[in-house]
């Protein structure tokens, strides 16, 4: 540690002599203005690490909100995303801007009494939505559920078993319910995550702060947290994007299933839907008459999780109604033999 | 001097301490590395294969065309000559690989239409193709085929809006095994590799006498607390 006060010129001195400041209260303020220097130097001192341009550059430091970008601003900022995405993984991607659809309102339905629990549909979200790998980020949680109970507390995401499905369980996957009244929008200080009027809740990754309100707020533990920069496989990266879902994303900032609207606004079924080996899983416009969804709301019994949270969540659960011909296995789900 | 100095020596060593805390603080950010170790598992890998999206089983088209020693055959290629009736339980010589697991649709000829083995046979006489295989279905499963009709049981995949793509509606034989429709248990992928916080399954502990849930199973087995949640995997 070397103080400057062994070096002394003429202007120290002078300073030092003057009245009131003596040798003692100059060592004194000299040596935490030092430290306070030092201390500021050294808290800085991650900045050096970000040597890669898109966590920190001058045109994605000045962009603009996502409601604020005109056609021009969404193209430059679509560009720079290209141009990282590009660099970081070797992948030109395909990435666009999608917008809601007019006279659309997506619903999600799931039919408990079909899901055997497989996970099928958390690894497609994964690969579809250029999740990180490590450390790991999954949208979508499948809780093994005891018979009896519907207290998800008593559910456990981490069973594993041979085969699926256990006689003595159900299985409940939960991911963003995308709710009418959403908690998770209302806590956000810098209004980073809002409602399209297609229902989903979105976020703007370059505008999130990530101080994790949103995740404490969700009564579904639906929002995921990047604690270190993500990692995905070059091979892995899906170059189908948007803005708003599945382009990758950066250490510190939130994100979650968006009903992969990068499919679902184009008029495609999500990925966890195509890939469901027992067809638990619909999802559609609740606003069309005739769509799957609104049949289901229409003439099954459904219920929304954690109703009493006042969410209105868009994703419903259902059941079949009991067969009494299934004498083999009733607690069995997957004994699809309903009469 | 030593006047004035105790003057200034009301707050005698703060001063120093502020400017070292600093200076301590500053040491130790720059020696301990700029980067925060972030505890990470790696996620475990997941074959492409075992997430394919789409159609799950291959259904026979119509007429109903296999591939025998490298020649396409059809059903009536050797059906000409085999005319069993309903009546004429046999043991079968071919199509031993078919599992007949349907119930108390146990017979062949239940289904298959006697006199046109590349077609199937209704409860009316009547006879339909493999590809409406749903028809022959719904007479004995009335309220699924009513949910099939809407799309609420089974799958549609493609296009949830058939204005921009197609939506293809799988039929009954597109998922189940006409033959054993049951789904097998299937292996499942692997869980979630986060961490971990509290005990995981203490709350699913449900064996007990009293529970009206597990009295038939335990009676079932003959002991108390032997199966059931105890076969619980994954916990670590």
């Amino acid at each position: 540690m070397q103080l400057p006060i062994i070096n002394q010129s003429e202007k120290t001195r002078e300073y030092a002599s003057r009245p009131g400041m003596t040798r003692r209260s100059f060592l004194r303020t000299g040596t935490a203005a030092t430290g306070a220097v030092a201390a500021i130097a050294a808290s800085l001192s991650p900045l050096r690490e970000l040597t890669d341009t898109d966590q920190f550059s001058v045109s994605r430091f000045l962009q603009k909100h996502y409601k604020e970008m005109d056609g021009q601003d969404m193209a430059a900022a679509l560009e720079r995303i290209s141009k990282a995405v590009e660099k970081r993984y070797d992948v030109r991607p395909d990435i666009r801007d999608i917008k809601p659809m007019d006279g659309v309102e997506f619903v999600y339905a799931l039919n408990l009494t079909r899901c055997i629990g497989c996970r099928k549909c958390v690894h497609a979200c994964v690969e579809e939505n250029n999740q990180s790998r490590s450390p790991e980020i999954q949208y979508i949680r499948v809780l093994e559920m005891p018979r009896g109970t519907t207290d998800i507390e008593q559910g456990n995401h981490h069973y594993q078993r041979a085969t699926v499905p256990s006689e003595d369980h159900y299985y409940m996957p939960i991911q963003c319910h995308q709710c009418a009244n959403p908690p998770c929008v209302k806590v956000c200080p810098v209004e980073a995550t809002w409602q399209d009027s297609d229902g989903i809740t979105v976020i703007d990754y370059d505008w999130c702060i990530g101080c994790r309100y949103c995740e404490a707020a969700c009564p579904y533990w639906a929002r995921r947290f990047n604690f270190s920069t993500p990692s995905i496989p070059k091979d892995k990266i899906n170059p189908d994007m948007s803005y708003l879902s599945n382009r990758p994303r950066e250490n510190g900032v939130m994100e979650k299933c968006h009903f992969c609207l990068h499919r679902t606004r184009l008029g495609k079924m999500p990925a966890c839907l195509e890939v469901c080996p027992t067809g638990a899983r619909k999802f559609g416009n609740v606003l069309d008459p005739n769509s799957e969804v609104r049949q289901i709301l229409e003439s099954k019994r459904v219920f929304v999780l954690k109703q009493e949270a006042g969410t209105l969540p868009r994703f419903f659960y259902y059941f079949d109604e009991r067969d009494s011909t299934n004498e083999t296995n009733p607690a069995n789900p997957a004994n699809g033999g309903d009469a | 001097m030593s006047r004035t100095s105790k003057n200034e020596n009301k707050i005698p060593v703060a001063g120093y301490f502020v400017g070292i805390g600093f200076l301590i603080t500053a040491g130790a950010l720059i020696l301990t590395g700029a980067s925060v170790e972030v505890p990470q598992n790696d996620s475990p890998a997941v074959r492409a294969a075992q997430i394919v999206p789409g159609v799950w089983r291959v259904a026979l088209s119509d007429p109903p065309i296999m591939e025998i020693n490298s020649m396409e055959m059809r059903c009536n290629h050797c059906h000409f000559i085999d005319m069993k009736t309903r009546d004429q339980a046999r043991v079968l010589v071919q199509h031993t690989d078919i599992e007949l697991s349907h119930g108390s649709n146990d017979a062949c000829l239940n289904c298959h239409d006697s006199a046109d083995r590349e077609k199937l046979t209704l409860r009316n006489g009547e006879t339909v193709g493999f590809d409406h295989v749903e028809q022959l279905c719904a007479q004995c499963h009335g309220p699924i085929y009513r949910d099939w009709q809407k799309g609420i049981h089974g799958k549609t995949i493609g296009y949830w809006d058939t204005d921009l793509g197609p939506a293809t509606k799988l039929s009954c034989t597109e998922c189940h095994d006409p033959h054993s429709p049951a789904y097998d248990p299937m292996p499942l992928l692997p869980g979630p590799n986060t961490l971990r916080m509290g005990k995981q399954h203490g709350a699913l502990d449900l064996i007990d006498e009293r529970n009206p849930l597990q009295r038939w199973r335990l009676k079932d087995s003959g002991a108390h607390g032997s199966s059931g949640t105890s076969q619980d995997g994954g916990d670590h």
